[in-house]
């Protein structure tokens, strides 16, 4: 009777919660602009659906170059992120180490290439850099995640303690290294969208000629590119091997395009010291409490203008495709599991997950946009899109985990009885985990004209008002480890339901 | 006098494990300490360990082999922290001669010689055992204390790296379930029941019965 009340009490919980979540997600739709401008939606989808299901490809040969760019750049600065994030995670430690991660992964790579482009243009060297840099930071807590959960502690040598490295290399590497490696495969897949993306940019990979496509409305072009990047991304696993690894970067570092943009040391001074300071603080004769005075003044009237609209249509937004993620997710956590059984409804299954997870919401969005037009609608479907494609797509890899011993099929109520309670846990898990990602993904999304902080942001880039850019740009980052803190505080609290809580940053 | 306990108790998630425990074992004794699994052994020796973790080889019951490296590393790793960081490297990529050499007598004392190269995942139960007491052996202390060091060996087996044991150090102090070879191999017997000793004595004044009494 005991065990009963406080299971139905755990389950209660996270019930509320989820409930929660849900009406707090509703709430925000009141407050936002969720509206359709476009006048005939639907007919436009049928065009570009009908030009996507019959790609063609008019130019194979860009069509090679942008694919290979696209994984050259995801190559590299992966790899570069690899090394310098295992270097990081031994130093985790260190409170410095752990902020300056959570900082600077706080920032979208989409962001880390505008402020490169400043610096290198549009070169080989952004693409990798933007990639490098957030990626080192999300390894570093990763990897350092990872080697907490070793098995084997080797307490009866205790005097290992002092040696750090050799510790690392004898203990802990051997121990966590398929670890390592699966997570290494899974970032080299975000790496590739990532990489991807930053077409959008103007960087020469994929994402460059399937913004033209859809644009141009070349939808039978765009079909062959998308179709063209989900096979690369399904064939990762098959050509991917760690001791080919050299020969691929050899390739890369060979072939990429060198870069034409060279920009000399005295413009890059420049840029750090005179180009992101605003101008109210370059007078001559001002002392330095007069300098922050101005400064803060400044700041002030910037944050008021477009600091927090942009943090409040941030967070609506995120609020929003959270719940819109969660809704999705249940919806097709049943309909997953009751299909198992047929092998032709299963594999198209997958083939729809893989799908909805490989597209980058960046793509999807921007797609949504050109069919409902500008509000934030396109940015809350493509979120919940990418998003519940991914958490269904770990989730079902446990419903399959559990029932290797009965292949038959599962009827609704099995789902509801014996399913559903063991994965709920899991699935809300997953949820906090993304949740600081779904805000990422918002601010970035006003890239494409959504009032995030990101519209403010790359406003600011084009009118080369980098002051403002990099003030809004600590900005967002801030914004992003105050909410992965409340995650993590939430996930604490939620423990002993059986939430997962990620090591502190 | 090496190890010394006074009025000594332990307890772990709230259950009392050792309860008044009073102790003192000089230097160049063998001791084992028998009684029913759960009685205490484990925690008592992790006590002792603490008192001088300098001179000790340790080889605890799970055995803590690293899965991703071969029998020859996870020996080397004894003496892991008297090397620098550059020698433990290269070592990875190539064995250290010098330790090589020293390992493989080891392993040749201890039956492994052949399995030095092989991941220690792939080893029986038996050889995984053995890997463990090389790495205490290769460590060079003067003091060894084991937890059940051949519970998963058969007895002429076990009775050689018993042997092998006792012959390279100065003080043993051992937990083992196997009455013989306590009867056999040690000067003194300490028992414990429900986390108190009750019994401790010369080895030539314990019986058989003494150590059955242990176990009912």
């Amino acid at each position: 009777m005991n065990t009963l009340s406080s299971g139905s009490s755990v389950g209660l919980k996270l019930r509320n919660f989820s409930l929660l979540l849900v009406a707090a997600g509703l709430l925000a739709s009141i407050f936002a602009d969720v509206q359709i401008y476009a006048s005939e939606p639907w007919a436009h989808l049928r065009i570009m659906l009908q030009g996507l299901f019959s790609p063609s490809i008019s130019d194979p040969q860009q069509l090679a170059i942008d694919l290979f760019y696209t994984l050259s750049f995801a190559l590299i600065g992966v790899s570069l992120a690899a090394v310098a994030g295992l270097l990081l995670s031994l130093l985790y430690q260190h409170p410095l180490v752990r902020f300056c991660c959570a900082f600077f992964r706080a920032i979208h790579e989409l962001f880390w290439a505008l402020l490169f482009m400043q610096l290198f243009g549009l070169s080989a060297s952004t693409a990798i850099l933007a990639i490098a840099i957030p990626y080192a930071c999300t390894f570093a807590r990763v990897f350092h995640d990872i080697y907490q959960h070793a098995p084997i502690k080797l307490r009866q040598l205790p005097e290992l303690a002092d040696s750090k490295f050799s510790h690392f290399l004898y203990v802990l590497l051997p121990q966590v290294w398929p670890q390592m490696r699966s997570y290494l495969r899974y970032r080299f897949e975000c790496g590739v969208r990532t990489s991807a993306v930053l077409g959008f940019v103007g960087l020469p990979t994929i994402g460059f000629h399937l913004e033209t496509a859809f644009k141009q409305g070349d939808y039978s072009y765009a079909g062959a590119l998308l179709l063209a990047f989900f096979l690369l991304i399904a064939s990762i696993k098959y050509w991917l091997k760690v001791y080919l690894l050299p020969v691929y970067i050899g390739i890369a570092l060979w072939f990429l395009p060198g870069s034409e943009f060279t920009n000399s040391s005295d413009n890059i001074w420049r840029f750090f010291s005179v180009d992101i300071w605003p101008a109210v603080i370059k007078t001559a004769d001002q002392s330095i409490v007069e300098k922050l005075l101005a400064y803060g003044q400044w700041l002030s009237s910037l944050l008021l203008q477009q600091g927090l609209p942009g943090m409040g249509s941030t967070l609506l937004l995120s609020l929003m495709a959270l719940a819109a993620t969660a809704v999705l997710c249940v919806l097709l956590a049943p309909l997953l599991t009751l299909m198992r059984g047929q092998w032709l409804v299963n594999s198209a299954g997958q083939c729809l997950l893989l799908v909805m997870r490989s597209t980058p919401e960046y793509i999807l969005a921007f797609v949504l946009l050109l069919l409902l037009g500008p509000s934030m609608l396109p940015a809350v479907i493509a979120l919940a899109i990418h998003n519940s494609g991914l958490i269904s797509f770990l989730l079902q890899r446990d419903i399959a985990a559990a029932q290797t011993s009965t292949t038959a099929s599962v009827s609704f109520s099995d789902f509801l009885y014996k399913v559903m309670p063991d994965l709920y846990a899991k699935f809300i898990s997953l949820l906090m985990y993304r949740a600081e990602i779904i805000l990422r993904e918002s601010a970035i999304l006003g890239v494409l004209g959504v009032t995030t902080l990101g519209f403010y942001i790359d406003s600011a880039f084009e009118d080369l008002r980098f002051d403002r850019a990099l003030a809004l740009l600590f900005l967002t980052a801030l914004l992003n480890v105050v909410v992965d803190q409340l995650s993590r505080k939430l996930q604490l609290c939620f423990s002993d339901q059986g939430i997962r809580v990620r090591s502190k940053d | 006098m090496l190890f010394k306990l006074s009025h000594c108790s332990f307890s772990y998630h709230s259950r009392l494990v050792l309860d008044d425990i009073s102790l003192g074992i000089n230097a160049g004794e063998t001791v084992a300490i028998v009684g029913q699994s759960g009685v205490g052994k484990s925690t008592l020796l992790n006590l002792l360990a603490a008192q001088h973790s300098d001179n000790i080889a340790y080889c605890t019951q799970d055995r803590q082999l690293i899965s991703g490296l071969n029998c020859y590393n996870n020996i080397y790793l004894g003496k892991l922290a008297q090397f620098g960081a550059i020698k433990n490297l290269l070592n990875m990529l190539r064995p250290n001669v010098q330790a090589l050499e020293e390992i493989s007598a080891i392993a040749e004392q201890l039956h492994i010689a052949d399995k030095l190269q092989a991941s220690v995942g792939k080893l029986s139960g038996g050889q995984q055992q053995r890997v463990a007491v090389a790495r205490a052996f290769y460590q060079r202390r003067p003091i060894f204390l084991g937890d059940e060091p051949v519970a998963n060996l058969d007895s002429v087996r076990a009775q050689q790296v018993l042997q092998a044991i006792l012959q390279r150090h100065q003080t043993q102090v051992i937990a083992l379930h196997d009455r013989d070879l306590a009867l056999r191999y040690f000067d003194r017997i300490i028992g414990l029941q429900q986390g108190k000793i009750v019994l401790d004595a010369a080895t030539a004044d314990v019986t058989q019965q003494d150590l059955q009494q242990l176990y009912l």
